[in-house]
């Protein structure tokens, strides 16, 4: 997969605009332009100053070994991806989650050809799959931890490390934020308190002011260590000001341009139908009027998101309570470490559902972690499923004419490859069953439409229904999928023997 | 299966799309490292301004003029069959874009490339452009927008699909056939569907095959298909009907190959030499003369136009088009036109193309040789197939090596038979394709595919080496090609790097393309004696195999030749297996003649006879009474002739009474035993008639001999039906005879190997398996009976001992008396 990168075609985004990430990343990015190998290929004649100078908007066309040099950071970024999938499907299998013998190098596969992260980072542009490494780590050092009882000193040390992992990509990449209830309670609750058995046999847990101590001091270290040279700067209140407001831009709306597939836009566009139905509707002008008030639906401010959000996030935060509690019990009815999987795929669905102006590539956060637990009979369809419907929604995003075979063909190899695959690690027609197959029908009905039909039929008018379309039908999907999944968590969780 | 089908080809197509989105040839007229921008005034451009250009002239053109058209600016030089194609893409082109004509923008900037246009998602606006692209004239001197180079793209692309990729996939499915649990058993994968998953993924992502067509842009893969078409055609099953018109439509195919390139010429001597050999193949069934003169008609034709286009290119050889692609090339002659061999000024110039013509056809004549034979003779499917695969690509690689006027392309032609026999010699077929596409890196870097070619190597690599690991293949003639792999890609790595680090010394400026021709020449030839040595072990193995197929054929007999023929070539410790499975396998066989055996009709011969006592009844019956008292003996000679002729006066006496004593005069006791003998597939009929005392032997005793015997000889019966009386013998005796004192006697001790050698007697001269089995066995009972009595015999006294050392030494001299007398008289 690496070589599938240089597709010199699609325009990059040179470092100096890149200034809507946290401060991590742009030590990552000062990284990248200033050190040994950069310097030299500087000197050498190879990579042009033009390409890392402070551009003006007017002549930032990038040179072709630019846009080379760019390609190749990321593909050596990709190495984290690679090592956290590795790092997660060898965690995955002493957990004992693998039946099947391949089952591991399926999943290691799977996740580092996710069609997705190769649209995204190689063709678009970003360093996702860096950041999904990092996530992957971290999950594995959780998972790792979580194979013993919470009170063994491995243990600690993995869910320690796991937690700073995950501090420092939350510093390099603020999308991540959504995990934060559940990293936050689930550690909470398995290490911050300790086991110590009652007379009857039962199990009581008290909480540890140590362990709460060490966990807040690695946390706040790995996730505050990239702001401190903003603090020693003269003016660290504004800097910090200045930060936020470019994290948290809530000017720009409640969807993306493109219309990720959420919840949002499946509101937007109901209430859009409403109001042409309220228009061509024969009501007297009264009824109308009063109707209006409603009609189209009033777009929620971003308290009123935030809200919603954590409304979302309330199963996931009590289940993480639960299983944290349970976890210290002896008789472990399913390893928390599965449970945890689950939970970052559902807040990460959650966080896309409901989240304020979400980008249609927040979905590979679900999507990624997902794939550990996809060579399970239980999760394959339903992997299957939240690929077919999100990466489908990130097609939009090559949109010259001469990427669609490209985007189809990596779409349809996909397909049949996953499917392939998975039919071999998790038995046959667990994928591609009935109902997928007119998934994917329907799928590919609306593609053609989209990308052929639409361009020769009505050529520049109703430019956005293309868009609208892949969005309602991506959010359909995953909205359905989101319900799955909320109950494979409350499953997961298994029963409480505490008492 | 058809998921399986359908992740393989389209990954094939995505890689090949991705391909497509580099530079191609001559893009934006760049030329190469050393030439830069060209600033060329009568070309511009590389191949895909050729191929652009044809589309241009042949859609504007009357059919007259298209080999006319100022021939100056890529004039039109492929066969006919290519300029068809030309005028069916351009056509295309050309409606698409009128279609578009009508709402053309004022001032449309689709032309500038990489430039962000008022391009919306979804517009349409590049398709007009199309129109532009086959414009006569006015399309010249670089038309490369967005839209037209990926609408040229997918003519390559879609061509590749119809025909090369077909006939991967058929081609494919001939040499790996399915089997029937295929069907049966969705969502697992059997050995065969792997198999034949990896063949097709192997063969369509050869790196130099992808990386010419969609990377620098040619057709190749057009006239590729259809060769790979014709080829599958030519040998399809040898029935009544196909033996016909497979050859015809093969040739058919073949000759549109050849009128789309001309290159394919590099496979016409195989096709044209295994066709002739089809010709004269004399089938079981009767072939009529009509039928034999149309394949000559058509294979003639084929040569016909070989001939001719070989002497018409050779006509054009002193052309400077020679002399300046020629040092790049990884044939003889380039590489030997460097300094210490300097060919090109030793031979005079007009003796070269001569010289040339005489060494290909030199190279490619054992080949043609061994094509024609295979093509004579009558021969399992796949295998005629696989030997015109190797064949072809062996007379391509004759011709890329030693004809002149070569480009770098020709080895395509050798690698695309090639790559469909990565399952036979996995090694070899990938080792090829590496070293073809490390030899096209002069021509690559022309063209800034640089970086395409590290990732189709490597993608190319991963996926072989994966397929090392799932299919446990078999790979015969792996030695050499074990130690020269790793070495020449050394060689090739390290060269890399050079060019890389350091430039060329300012007096040799094309350094590292002489290397590169040197190197490729040396490896290629290599490779080249390799195939050789391919089609001939192939051609061998059929030899083998006809023997094989014809013992199948006829029941019995022969089959125990080719058991012990396999059974030789195979070490020890498979034979027993072996032995054990064959024998099974024919008791099953047999178990049919159980119930289909008439009455025995007793006579009062029969029963005479099979009263008679056997030679080993009478010895043990001997061996029961004392022989001779040794201790009450005085005159010894008398003692031992009375002993003897009393015992055997009163066997005789006793005959006649034991006639109507017996209980197995009846027959009941021979109905039981001639069951079991019929069921382990025993004439018995014939074995009461050589051998009538079975007729009164234990059933136990003559199933367990027979059971041994047919053990012994690997379930062939054919020792019994020679010798039934083997069955009269106790089991005990058999099993010491040739298991114990047979291999002691001759084998040293070593029983598999007597077993071995009796069956492989058996296959050649039976007669004389049967005397070494009866000599076993005669040899280990006189060895028991004497060591019996010579225990016994350790009783007696030391005067009888020296009676009997006395008495053998007597008869010593007196057989040595009589054998001296022999030999004086001899």
């Amino acid at each position: 997969m690496e070589s599938l990168f240089l597709l010199g075609q699609s325009l990059t985004r040179p470092p100096s605009i890149c200034r809507d990430y946290p401060p991590g990343f742009a030590f990552f990015e000062y990284a990248l332009s200033n050190n040994p190998i950069t310097t030299r290929l500087l000197r050498s004649d190879w990579l042009d100053e033009k390409c890392l100078a402070l551009l003006p908007d007017s002549d930032n066309e990038p040179s072709n070994s630019c846009i080379e040099f760019q390609r190749i950071t990321v593909i050596v970024s990709d190495v984290v991806l690679f090592a956290g999938a590795y790092f997660a499907t060898s965690a995955m299998k002493r957990l004992g989650e693998y039946r099947c013998g391949r089952a591991p190098l399926t999943t290691f596969f799977l996740v580092v050809s996710n069609p997705g992260l190769f649209l995204l980072d190689h063709i678009h542009f970003q360093y996702n799959g860096m950041m999904l490494g990092m996530l992957l780590i971290s999950i594995g050092c959780l998972v790792r931890g979580s194979e013993l009882g919470p009170s063994t000193v491995a243990s600690q040390r993995w869910e320690l490390s796991g937690a700073a992992c995950y501090a420092f990509l939350l510093s390099m990449k603020h999308l991540y934020v959504i995990l934060a209830p559940l990293y936050l309670v689930y550690l909470f609750r398995r290490h911050c308190f300790v086991s110590t058995g009652t007379d009857d046999g039962g199990i009581q847990l008290r909480f540890s002011i140590s362990r709460l101590a060490c966990l807040a001091f690695v946390t706040l270290a790995s996730f505050l260590g990239p702001f401190v040279p903003f603090l020693v700067q003269n003016d660290p209140v504004d800097q910090i000001v200045q930060i936020m407001t470019r994290l948290f831009p809530f000017d720009r709306g409640l969807v993306h341009d493109y219309w990720a597939g959420n919840l949002w836009a499946l509101y937007l566009f109901i209430g859009k139908i409403m109001a042409f139905v309220l228009r061509k509707l024969p009501l007297p002008s009264g009824a109308k009027d009063k109707l209006r008030v409603i009609i189209p639906f009033p777009v929620p401010s971003p308290r009123i998101v935030a809200v919603c959000m954590l409304i979302g996030l309330i199963p996931v935060i009590r289940q993480a309570w639960a299983v944290g509690t349970w976890s210290h019990t002896r008789s472990q009815i399913s390893n928390p470490g599965k449970f945890f999987i689950h939970g970052v795929v559902f807040s990460s669905l959650s966080g896309f559902m409901l989240g304020y102006h979400v980008h249609e590539k927040a979905i590979m956060t679900a999507i990624v972690p997902m794939t550990l637990v996809a060579a399970n009979t239980r999760n394959t369809a339903r992997y299957f499923r939240m690929n077919m419907f999100g990466v489908f929604g990130l097609l939009p995003l090559l949109y010259r004419p001469n990427e669609l075979p490209l985007k189809t063909f990596v779409y349809i190899s996909w397909i049949f490859g996953t499917a392939v695959a998975l039919e071999r690690v998790a038995g046959y027609q667990t994928v591609m069953q009935f109902a997928d197959k007119m998934c994917l029908v329907f799928l590919g009905v609306v593609f053609v439409f989209m990308e052929i039909i639409h361009p020769l039929v009505f050529g520049k008018t109703f430019e956005f229904l293309p868009l609208m379309l892949t969005s309602i039908t991506c959010s359909v999907g995953l909205i359905w999928l989101w319900g799955e999944e909320t109950e494979e968590l409350l499953q997961s969780s298994g029963k409480s023997s505490w008492r | 299966m058809r998921a399986l089908a359908a992740a393989t080809f389209s990954f094939a197509i995505l890689l090949r799309i991705i391909i497509g989105f580099h530079p191609h040839s001559g893009q934006d007229d760049y030329q190469g490292p050393t030439v830069g921008i060209a600033s060329n005034p009568v070309k511009y451009g590389g191949d895909y301004e050729a191929q652009r250009h044809w589309m241009e002239v042949t859609l504007h053109l009357p059919i007259s003029e298209w080999y006319y058209h100022d021939l100056q600016y890529w004039g039109l030089d492929y066969p006919p069959l290519t300029a068809y194609v030309s005028w069916a893409c351009g056509w295309v082109a050309h409606n698409v874009g009128s279609r578009f004509d009508g709402n053309r923008p004022p001032d449309t900037c689709a032309v500038a490339d990489g430039e962000e246009c008022s391009e919306t998602p979804g517009s349409s606006d590049g398709l007009v452009e199309l129109k532009d692209l086959v414009a006569l004239n006015s399309s010249r001197w670089g038309f490369e927008g967005r839209a037209g180079k990926m609408y040229m793209r997918i003519t390559v692309l879609v061509l590749d699909i119809c025909v090369y990729m077909t006939a991967v996939w058929t081609i494919a499915k001939r040499l790996v056939p399915p089997t029937n649990d295929e069907a049966s058993m969705p969502g697992y994968f059997t050995t065969s569907q792997q198999q034949r998953t990896w063949l097709v993924l192997t063969a369509l992502c050869q790196p130099a095959i992808v990386l010419i067509d969609h990377g620098h842009f040619q057709y190749n893969t057009v006239s590729l298909g259809l060769a790979l078409w014709s080829f599958h055609y030519m040998t399809l099953e040898d029935s009544r009907t196909t033996s016909f018109y497979g050859p015809v439509i093969g040739s058919v195919l073949f000759s549109l190959a050849l009128n789309f390139k001309q290159m394919e010429l590099y496979h016409a001597p195989a096709v044209f030499a295994y066709l002739l050999g089809r010709c004269f193949r004399h089938g079981s069934e009767r072939r009529t003369i009509g039928v034999q003169t149309t394949i000559k008609f058509f294979s003639l034709g084929v040569a016909v136009m070989w001939q001719g286009m070989f002497f018409r290119l050779s006509s054009v050889y002193h052309d400077s088009m020679y002399l300046k692609s020629c040092r790049k090339v990884a044939n003889i002659w380039c590489a030997l036109s460097v300094k210490p061999f300097s060919i090109r000024n030793r031979i005079p110039q007009d003796m070269l193309p001569i010289a040339a013509l005489g060494l290909t056809l030199l190279l490619i004549l054992p080949i043609c040789g061994m094509l024609f034979r295979a093509g004579e003779r009558k021969q399992s499917v796949g295998d005629d197939l696989k030997i015109l695969l190797w064949g072809a690509s062996g007379t391509a690689l004759a011709f890329f090596l030693a004809s002149f006027q070569v480009h770098e392309k020709g080895i395509l032609i050798a690698l695309a038979p090639l790559s469909m026999l990565a399952l036979d010699a996995p090694r070899f077929v990938s080792f090829f394709s590496v070293v073809a596409t490390w030899s096209l890196w002069p021509l690559l870097v022309i063209d800034q595919l640089q970086s395409p070619y590290f990732c189709s190597i490597m993608i190319y690599t991963c996926i072989e080496s994966l397929m090392k690991v799932q299919i446990q293949s078999t790979d015969n003639d792996e030695c050499i090609i074990k130690f020269l792999a790793p070495v020449s890609v050394v060689v090739m790595i390290v060269l890399h790097l050079l060019e890389f680090l350091v430039d060329p010394p300012q007096s040799l400026p094309d350094l590292y393309p002489v290397l590169w021709s040197i190197a490729g020449c040396g490896l290629f030839s290599l490779l080249y004696l390799m195939i050789l040595a391919a089609v001939w072990a192939l051609l061998q193995q059929q030899d083998y195999h006809k023997i094989r197929k014809g013992g199948r054929n006829t029941v019995g007999v022969p089959a125990a030749l080719a058991m012990s023929l396999l059974l030789l070539s195979m070490p020890e410790p498979i034979a027993p297996l072996v032995v054990m499975m064959s024998r099974t396998k024919g008791s099953k066989l047999n178990a049919h003649a159980f119930e289909s055996v008439p009455d025995l009709e007793l006579t009062p011969s029969l029963l005479s006879r099979a009263a008679e006592p056997l030679p080993w009844e009478v010895a043990r019956a001997k061996e029961k009474t004392p022989v001779l008292d040794l201790s009450s003996a005085r005159d010894l000679s008398s003692t031992l002739s009375l002993a003897e002729g009393a015992a055997e006066e009163g066997r005789s006496d006793e005959n006649p009474s034991r006639e109507f004593l017996e209980p197995w005069m009846d027959g009941t006791l021979w109905k039981s035993t001639e069951l079991a003998l019929s069921s382990l597939g025993i004439d018995t009929r014939q074995a009461l008639d050589r051998a009538p005392q079975l007729l009164r032997l234990p059933t136990e005793q003559v199933v367990q001999a027979a059971a041994f015997v047919l053990d012994f000889c690997n379930s062939s019966t054919k020792l019994i039906r020679l010798d039934p009386t083997l069955l009269c013998y106790d089991v005990l005796d058999l099993e010491h005879g040739l298991g114990q004192y047979l291999p002691n006697m001759m084998f040293r001790g070593n029983a598999t190997q007597a077993a071995v050698s009796v069956r492989t007697q058996l296959a050649l001269s039976p007669t004389m398996a049967l005397a070494v089995v009866k000599m076993g066995i005669d040899g280990g009972m006189e060895e028991r009976r004497v060591s019996r009595a010579l225990g016994s015999a350790g009783q007696a006294s030391g005067k009888a001992t020296q009676t009997i050392v006395h008495e053998t030494g007597r008869t010593y001299r007196g057989f040595k008396k009589t054998k001296d007398g022999k030999s004086s008289l001899g």
